[in-house]
């Protein structure tokens, strides 16, 4: 027997008219400094939803002195390259959304990615992955579906 | 239009009905207000006479008037009923009918008058909807109203209400439901301030589309959630400066236009994958960009205006919005439509590539100077240097030298000066303006990277530092779909040329829209500079000078 989660019942039941989950990550190989510079956009409700489940606690992005802490290892969690350790520069909020910061050294643009943000909690999630080499596209865009683990990304 | 319904509804569009007059009676526990879709037809066995007397004067008040205060909601929801009241309410001409009921319900109401029609507009919320509903929920029913009715044509209903419940944002005929409250400490962030304001004129505006303007939502989401969208964009730019809306601006929706294998809007919405921004913030950002950079705001306005009339109590198709807005605007949008709606590709435009001319105007007199000059400017080789000084045999023997030895190959001959006079006499007047020898011809040379066709738009910079703005109807395409040069006749100098300077064509790739080629920064750098100049101790210290921020921005 599958298991549904609970997100994704009661965004079946109630079927507002605001629902879309969508998050897009640039990763920009740095060919200077060979370091890989990754951002990160997440819809600022869902962010919020999520640190308060896993918070226990309300935790406001814009106002909480512990949501960037919060967001970014989330972040962490949920964002990879393979043979590339991320840390977490920091975040910034916008009205309507998050922008998380994240670098790591690199000798080359990366192969492959996981970008599984929301996708363990909303089944209609898709995030997207763009990879650029000094800030030019480098080939297109990759999207991860709900269930997607590592994808290669193309170049 | 399509008979009787076969298709099972499968929860993502939501369905539609056919228009009907509706007698509804609703028996519920005596301590309960109901909000519902049409009027009250018998206030006076449901309602106090204070709340009746409240009612009258909310009719005609400027500000929102309490009809059940916080304080009496708090009351009856610590009482027990002691029986039971029917409430019954009439509607007319409507496509659905919902309700909703509750002791919890503070209730608020104002009067209004939407171009000749007197408009009740109300809001029903617990207290733990507050500070944020009384403040903002019926100020910003009235607002849409407004707006909307500008756009559109006046609201056809005496009643509009917004009812906070556990639906984030749901419409029906006359009522709708929001879901946005305070924290438990009665606080609240910017985010949700702007989302309650935001989705009460979202829901409200769906009276508008598709309560009224009836379209199948099931078939066609994009054809109310994004007209509708697109009027609440517009109705929220009416709030307050800079108000921060999710959708309309172009730039917002080219992250969702590069994904991979998204659908085109034109997809029956069980289909479409990520149903936002393919249904709402895109169409919503096209009709824009249709407003603010194809048609002009006066055209698009008028046109819409005329589907929207034309519409009224009826069940367009989207072919019936294509066809108003070019048959009212008189404007061929066939490209537009199947760029932005029938298609997945997005808005990539490039400047490749400027090359500088001047003409050969053919004039004797102008033309045989120059070509001495050229001449004079040629480099000289170092066999002839050296041969210079030697001397010649004409020196020793001036005799040798005849007609050909003095005569001036640059000075024009009578015969070229009549063939010129003869050649001007076949232009037209602004034919013969551009044989002027001081004039530039700058040929740019643009690239359709993404496949949307689009207007170009050209910010130019001359050496005088003057700046010129060029917009180029989207026709320059209509032969070479993929690269066109335009020419650019000038006396200046041009220095920098940029496409799309004010941002309003959604360009997902802004690196490729100046000649000559500039390095934009990435979000990634401006971010680091921005923590950098922030450990700078000159900027702290003067941060610390600075009076406390509000916290925001
Ligand atoms: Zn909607």
């Amino acid at each position: 027997m599958r298991r549904l989660l609970l997100p994704a019942i009661i965004s079946a039941v109630f079927a507002t008219a605001h629902q879309y989950h969508f998050a897009h990550l640039d990763a920009n190989w740095n060919s200077r400094a060979k370091t890989l510079e990754v951002t990160v956009r997440l819809h600022a409700d869902d962010l919020e939803q999520l640190l308060r489940q896993r918070a226990g606690r309300s935790v406001e992005l814009d106002r909480d002195p512990q949501a960037e802490e919060l967001a970014c290892a989330y972040t962490l969690e949920t964002v990879a390259f393979e043979r590339t350790r991320l840390r977490c520069l920091g975040m910034q909020v916008a009205r309507h959304s998050a922008t998380l910061f994240l670098e790591a050294p690199a000798e080359a643009p990366p192969v492959r990615a996981r970008f599984r943000s929301f996708s363990a909690h909303f089944a209609d999630q898709i995030n997207t992955v763009q990879l650029l080499t000094d800030n030019q596209r480098t080939g297109a865009t990759v999207a991860f579906l709900a269930a997607d683990q590592w994808k290669a990304l193309p170049r | 239009m399509t008979g009787w319904q076969h298709k099972q509804f499968l929860g993502t569009g939501e369905f539609t009905l056919e228009f009907g007059d509706y007698q509804v009676k609703i028996t519920v526990p005596n301590d309960h207000v109901v909000a519902s879709t049409g009027v009250l037809q018998n206030p006076s066995e449901v309602l106090t006479t204070t709340q009746r007397q409240r009612l009258e004067q909310a009719r005609t008040a400027k500000k929102p008037v309490l009809i059940v205060t916080p304080a009496e909601a708090k009351a009856a929801e610590k009482g027990k009923p002691t029986g039971k009241k029917t409430w019954v309410f009439h509607a007319k001409n409507v496509r659905d009918f919902a309700f909703a009921s509750s002791r919890k319900f503070i209730w608020d109401a104002q009067g209004h008058n939407v171009g000749g029609n007197s408009v009740l507009a109300m809001s029903f919320y617990p207290n733990e909807g507050n500070p944020l509903w009384e403040r903002y929920s019926t100020q910003a029913i009235i607002h849409t109203l407004n707006v909307y009715s500008r756009y559109t044509f006046q609201y056809p209903y005496p009643i509009a209400i917004s009812v906070n419940g556990p639906v984030g944002g749901m419409e029906y005929p006359m009522i709708c439901f929001n879901g946005p409250r305070p924290l438990e400490d009665g606080t609240y962030s910017l985010r949700t301030k702007y989302a309650l304001i935001g989705v009460v004129i979202h829901e409200v505006g769906h009276n508008y589309f598709p309560m009224v303007v009836n379209s199948d939502e099931r078939q066609w989401t994009w054809l109310d959630e994004g007209i509708n969208s697109f009027l609440q964009y517009l109705a929220e730019q009416e709030w307050e400066p800079n108000y921060p809306s999710r959708r309309g601006e172009p730039a917002g929706i080219v992250e969702y236009m590069l994904s991979p294998g998204h659908d085109p809007i034109m997809t029956n919405s069980e289909s479409v994958v990520a149903l936002g921004p393919n249904a709402y913030g895109k169409p919503a950002t096209a009709l824009n960009i249709l407003r603010e950079t194809i048609l002009g705001r006066e055209l698009f306005d008028f046109s819409f205006k005329e589907y929207a009339r034309r519409w009224m109590f009826k069940r367009p198709m989207p072919a019936d919005f294509f066809r108003t807005m070019e048959d009212a605007s008189g404007t061929d949008l066939d490209w537009f439509w199947r760029g932005w709606f029938y298609t997945n590709e997005h808005v990539d435009l490039s400047l490749e590539k400027l090359t500088q001319y001047t003409i050969d105007t053919r004039n004797p007199e102008i033309e045989k100077p120059l070509s001495k000059k050229a001449k004079e400017e040629a480099p000289v080789t170092l066999s002839a240097q050296r041969n210079k000084p030697l001397r010649k045999r004409t020196d020793d023997y001036p005799e040798l030298l005849d007609f050909y030895n003095k005569w001036d190959e640059f000075a024009p001959l009578p015969s070229e000066k009549k063939a010129f006079e003869t050649y001007v006499k076949t232009l037209e007047e602004d034919e013969q303006k551009l044989l002027d020898p001081t004039m530039n011809f700058y040929a740019v040379e643009l690239k359709n990277i993404g496949g949307v066709v689009m207007p170009v738009i050209l910010s130019i910079e001359f050496g005088d530092g003057s700046k010129e703005e060029m917009r180029i109807p989207a026709e320059i395409w209509r032969r070479q779909s993929n690269t066109v040069t335009k020419l650019i006749p000038t006396r200046k100098e041009i220095r920098s040329i940029t496409l799309d300077p004010h941002l309003e064509t959604a360009d997902a790739d802004l690196s490729n829209n100046h000649w000559p080629r500039k390095p934009v920064k990435s979000k990634f750098q401006l971010f680091k500079e921005e923590r950098d100049s922030k450990r700078n101790p000159m900027n702290e210290s003067k941060a610390d000078a600075a009076p406390p921020s509000s916290g925001n921005n």
